[in-house]
């Protein structure tokens, strides 16, 4: 699906990719996180993957919230030690409170994705993956996120994101890559490469 | 080095570990209706049912020995059954997690063995109780269980590992693992004792399944207060070793195209839904 895709991220920058469904965006987040391997080529990362994509990996109905935060991070490969010190600010930043003490199955579906969203984002990765997860949660839990990015863009780390949503590209990437029949179809400023990508649709 | 990799990946991800099987154990026993009930229900009817029909395939025990011998052997049977059939399928069902996040997939197989473990201990327990009270008394062989229950671990490992690749490459597998999974029953010695089978040639068969003697093992060692026969748990042990060791190497070798596999049945069906279709995954 991919073929021949060259792509370097520098720490610090904001990399938004674009492209049509099934243009092989998921894929290339997977194997920059490792799920994958490529069949021929090589990926190198440097620090720690939190992949986005893996909102909420591992939740399970039957889980309490605090017991479902504590399974997710494991997963994502961090002690419960180091989850306690982070386990006030996830409650407060999902906005869930009372809630904690009970089953993921009463959630809401966006309680859920807050709830994962949360755990990821306090694992303070060095690159971290996101995989079109901004446009769920209430408007006011948008605003955390997006204040979130910002401190992280802040902090230098490094977000790969994908998304559909060109507005949010053109607002927070430093750069865009399109991809288009498993290649980087355009590579650089945001803009340009937004503009070039929706013209692709004329 | 397969193995030895795998137990390195498997220390390294012990909290994720921990966490598979507190949850396995919180949703199978205290979230659940009838979770203690089952556990040590159905290993007391299977028993009642043998004990009713057939002490007699146990020639020059009583009525009562028959039933603790029976129990004991069912709960070890149980635990290598159970746990291969939970196996089978325990990679396809956190597909969502293997196509998220990259981890040695050797935990999902492993945090199966470690859960049900604690089912067998429970069953065990009650089993010993009951045969110190009014079966045999507590026998000076009691040391020898957890050695048994030791390399019973290892070799479900292995199988664990095994069938749970071979429950991602091939969709029937569960069927199958079934099916061998009960003729096993039958060839092992969990409500018949070995010499009533009548062909020379099958009797001298059946130890080559290292169940035969890890389900005689306990056997003795709970029930008849014999010491352990050292070939016998050697040759068990081996056997452990030999499928702890191959299963390791499957997983290793399948990782990818079971990563591979999984993503794709999963774009797939989400694609389904959706509406979309998509281009397979790979070439």
């Amino acid at each position: 699906m991919l073929d021949g895709v060259t792509l370097r991220v520098a720490r610090g920058e904001t990399v938004g990719i674009v492209g049509k469904n099934g243009c092989g965006k998921t894929t290339l987040l997977r194997l920059i996180a490792g799920i994958l391997r490529p069949d021929r080529g090589a990926v190198s990362v440097e620090g720690r993957v939190a992949p986005l994509l893996a909102l909420g990996a591992g939740f399970h109905p039957d889980l309490t919230g605090e017991e479902n935060v504590y399974l997710n991070a494991s997963i994502l490969g961090f002690t419960r030690r180091a989850m306690r010190a982070r386990f006030a600010d996830i409650v407060e930043f999902a906005g869930i409170g009372e809630h904690m003490q009970t089953p993921l199955r009463y959630y809401s579906a966006g309680m859920t994705v807050r709830l994962g969203f949360a755990v990821a984002v306090h694992l303070d990765p060095d690159v971290l993956l996101v995989d079109e997860v901004l446009a769920v949660g209430d408007s006011g839990f948008r605003t955390r996120c997006q204040e979130r990015f910002r401190r992280m863009q802040e902090e230098g780390r490094t977000i790969v994101v994908v998304t559909h949503d060109m507005s949010e590209v053109r607002e927070f990437c430093m750069r865009a890559a399109w991809l288009a029949d498993g290649r980087v179809a355009a590579d650089g400023d945001p803009d340009d490469v937004v503009t070039r990508y929706l013209a692709s649709y004329r | 080095m397969s193995a030895l990799r795998v137990v390195g990946d498997l220390v390294r991800h012990r909290e994720m570990l921990r966490n598979l099987v507190r949850r396995d154990l919180v949703v199978r026993y205290q979230r659940s209706s009838f979770g203690v009930l089952l556990a040590l229900g159905v290993p007391v009817l299977v028993t009642t049912v043998f004990t009713a029909f057939f002490p007699r395939l146990m020639p020059g025990q009583d009525v009562r020995s028959y039933a603790f011998l029976v129990f004991i052997g069912y709960m070890a049977w149980d635990y290598f059954a159970r746990s291969i059939a939970i196996a089978v399928d325990v990679l396809r069902g956190h597909a969502n997690l293997i196509g998220k996040v990259a981890f040695p997939l050797a935990v999902l197989p492993f945090s199966v063995c470690v859960s049900v473990l604690v089912h067998l201990a429970i069953g065990l327990t009650l089993g010993v109780a009951g045969n110190a009270a009014f079966g045999s008394g507590v026998q000076a062989s009691l040391w020898a269980a957890p050695l048994w229950l030791g390399v019973e671990f290892l070799l479900v490992s292995g199988a664990a590992f095994l069938v749970a690749v071979l429950g991602v490459l091939f969709r029937d597998a569960a069927q199958l693992v079934a099916v061998l999974s009960m003729l096993l029953f039958y060839a092992t010695p969990v409500f018949w004792s070995p010499d009533i089978v009548p062909l020379a040639a099958v009797r001298e068969l059946l130890p080559l399944n290292p169940l035969y003697h890890v389900v005689l093992g306990l056997r003795d060692a709970i029930v008849a207060g014999e010491p352990p026969r050292a070939a016998a748990l050697g040759y068990a042990a081996a056997w452990g070793a030999v499928l702890f060791a191959a299963g390791s190497v499957a997983l290793h070798r399948a990782r990818w195209r079971i990563a591979e596999e999984l993503g794709r049945s999963r774009s797939k069906e989400s694609a389904r839904r959706s509406g979309t279709t998509r281009r397979a995954r790979s070439r």
